[in-house]
């Protein structure tokens, strides 16, 4: 009995980029047990002395910083709802999706898991090791200088100093980029609008987060914009330099139907990739 | 003249008989498969809580039980389904104050009971060295250089090292037919007789024994290694 090569492919999502190297592995496990070190093995944050505002810092903290205790406890935790939600999302997106939608597509979901675990090893990394060594203060020591009941923190001092970068604002957005860059290379959801709005989701999810730690003061202005620049960079950039595209490559069946390609973009000012749809 | 054909007949299958055999057989100790497995699991971790009820005594935090654990290894099976598997673990759990993290460094030998493709099963016993590290370091306030001359003694990081035995069962689940694998891992790490913690190389006495062992249970990939010329062998049990 021979298969017929009219017969419908096994799977509606297929794997065509590159695989997750051995090199990648190893490296992944590598960056976990940093990440894990410096999570738990290298303590407390450094007081560089860093405090006050740059750039926009003071004007948005006094236009979005809440004005009672209460309201900014409310703030934080609802930051810490809403940050797992969109952290987690692409992890069992990539899981369940390929699995429970495309006949147990378990390579597909092992592909993306594996690009999710070496993305989030990464940026967990970056923003410890950020924390370890810059020590800036946060917006809300300002308001333990003046009022000792300001918020919690202002007694026990702890984590005081780990302003910069926004760990919220940097996972959520790396989280986000995954959930965006895979949802453009491969049809997750039938390659549809559907796939769009998975991506815009997670997006608002991590800017949403990004936000709510300002008004809980929780961190300044320039952090969040850092701790999103990472993110995006590490979401948007890993998946695409290793696996979903080389530079100019042609990116077949994501949600813009091949027409995606990923440009080197250098001018005096700025270096980085740009992302261009042809019609 | 007859009887001549028939023996140079014979002959020549026999030979090509054994050529066959060799071509098909790899030597017995060809490493017929390699792999690099990574893990990704919870220990929980043995005889923490003398460890735990000092520290409390003394006015530090108490450490968990479960610690998370992360492994390398580099697994090699040859023909005779014996698998030889030099692996490092390490596993790390701290409070506010304490920091517990123990490192192994072993060597495991197992044997093949199951092996298609990249589908595996083999339990494996193995040994090793162990090495647990206690950190201690109590929430520091600004203070003076002469302060901190006068009072480093809230700080101390205690060792302690000792021969490791491990055993346990891999099992590869599933392989992508590209070398990719998934797999889960279980094992019980113990590390026989006494030892002592030490500080800068001195001995501490009268303290608990340093829990070095543990129960561990972990999500394993990993990707074929390279250089293998060879297909894995195969011993699923069927003929």
């Amino acid at each position: 009995m021979t298969e017929d090569p009219h017969d419908p492919p096994a799977h509606r999502l297929e794997w065509s980029y590159p695989r997750f190297r051995p090199p990648e592995y190893v490296g992944s496990a590598l960056l976990m047990g940093a990440g894990f070190w410096l999570e738990d093995g290298a303590r407390g944050d450094p007081n560089n002395g860093l405090r006050g505002g740059i750039l926009l810092d003071e004007l948005t903290r006094n236009a979005l910083v809440l004005g009672t205790p209460q309201a900014r406890n409310d703030a934080a935790h609802l930051s810490d709802i809403v940050w797992p939600i969109t952290q987690y999302y692409p992890f069992i997106d990539s899981i369940l999706t390929p699995l429970v939608t495309d006949r147990g597509n378990l390579d597909v979901a092992m592909q993306m898991t594996l690009i999710n675990w070496e993305v989030e090893g990464t940026t967990f990394l970056l923003t410890r090791a950020t924390h370890r060594i810059v020590g800036r203060t946060r917006p809300m020591g300002k308001g333990c200088e003046k009022d000792p009941a300001y918020a919690d923190v202002c007694k026990s001092h702890a984590g005081l100093t780990s302003s910069f970068l926004s760990g919220h604002a940097s996972m959520t957005f790396a989280s986000a980029g995954l959930a965006c860059s895979h949802h453009i290379a491969l049809p997750l959801y039938g390659g549809n609008a559907m796939d769009a709005l998975a991506c815009a989701l997670a997006l608002t999810g991590a800017t949403t987060v990004g936000v709510l730690r300002v008004m809980a003061d929780k961190h300044w202005w320039s952090d969040v914009i850092a701790g999103t620049a990472l993110g995006t960079a590490t979401g948007f950039g890993m998946p695409f330099l290793f696996h979903y595209s080389t530079i100019s490559m042609r990116i077949p069946n994501g949600i813009l139907g091949g027409r995606l390609h990923l440009l080197p973009l250098a001018n005096e000012t700025t270096a980085g990739a740009s992302v261009v749809a042809f019609q | 003249m007859r009887r001549w054909g028939w023996t140079l007949a014979l002959a020549a299958i026999a030979a090509t008989s054994s050529a066959l055999a060799d071509i098909r057989r790899p030597a017995p100790w060809a490493i017929t498969y390699t792999a690099v497995p990574i893990t990704v699991g919870a220990t929980h971790i043995f005889g923490v809580e003398g460890v735990n009820d000092e520290l409390y005594a003394t006015g530090y935090s108490r450490v968990g039980k479960i610690m998370p654990n992360l492994s390398i290894a580099v697994t090699g099976a040859f023909s005779t389904r014996l698998v030889v598997e030099p692996q490092y673990r390490f596993s790390i759990v701290s409070s506010k104050d304490v920091t517990l993290t123990v490192h192994h460094f072993l060597i495991n030998s197992g044997y093949l009971v199951y092996a298609r493709d990249e589908i595996f099963l083999y339990p494996f016993l193995g040994f090793g060295l162990g090495n647990a590290q206690l950190e201690l370091a109590r929430h520091l306030g600004g203070q003076s250089f002469d302060e901190a001359l006068a009072s480093p003694s809230n700080d101390a990081l205690l060792e302690s090292s000792a021969i490791v035995l491990h055993g346990g069962v891999a099992a590869n689940l599933w392989g992508s037919g590209h070398g990719d694998f998934i797999g889960l891992r279980t094992g019980i790490v113990h590390a026989p007789g006494d030892r002592a913690w030490k500080r800068r190389g001195a001995d501490i006495y009268d303290g608990p024994k340093p829990p070095m062992g543990g129960a561990y249970f972990a999500l394993a990939v990993g990707f074929r290694g390279p250089g293998v010329r060879q297909r894995p062998p195969s011993f699923t049990g069927r003929r």
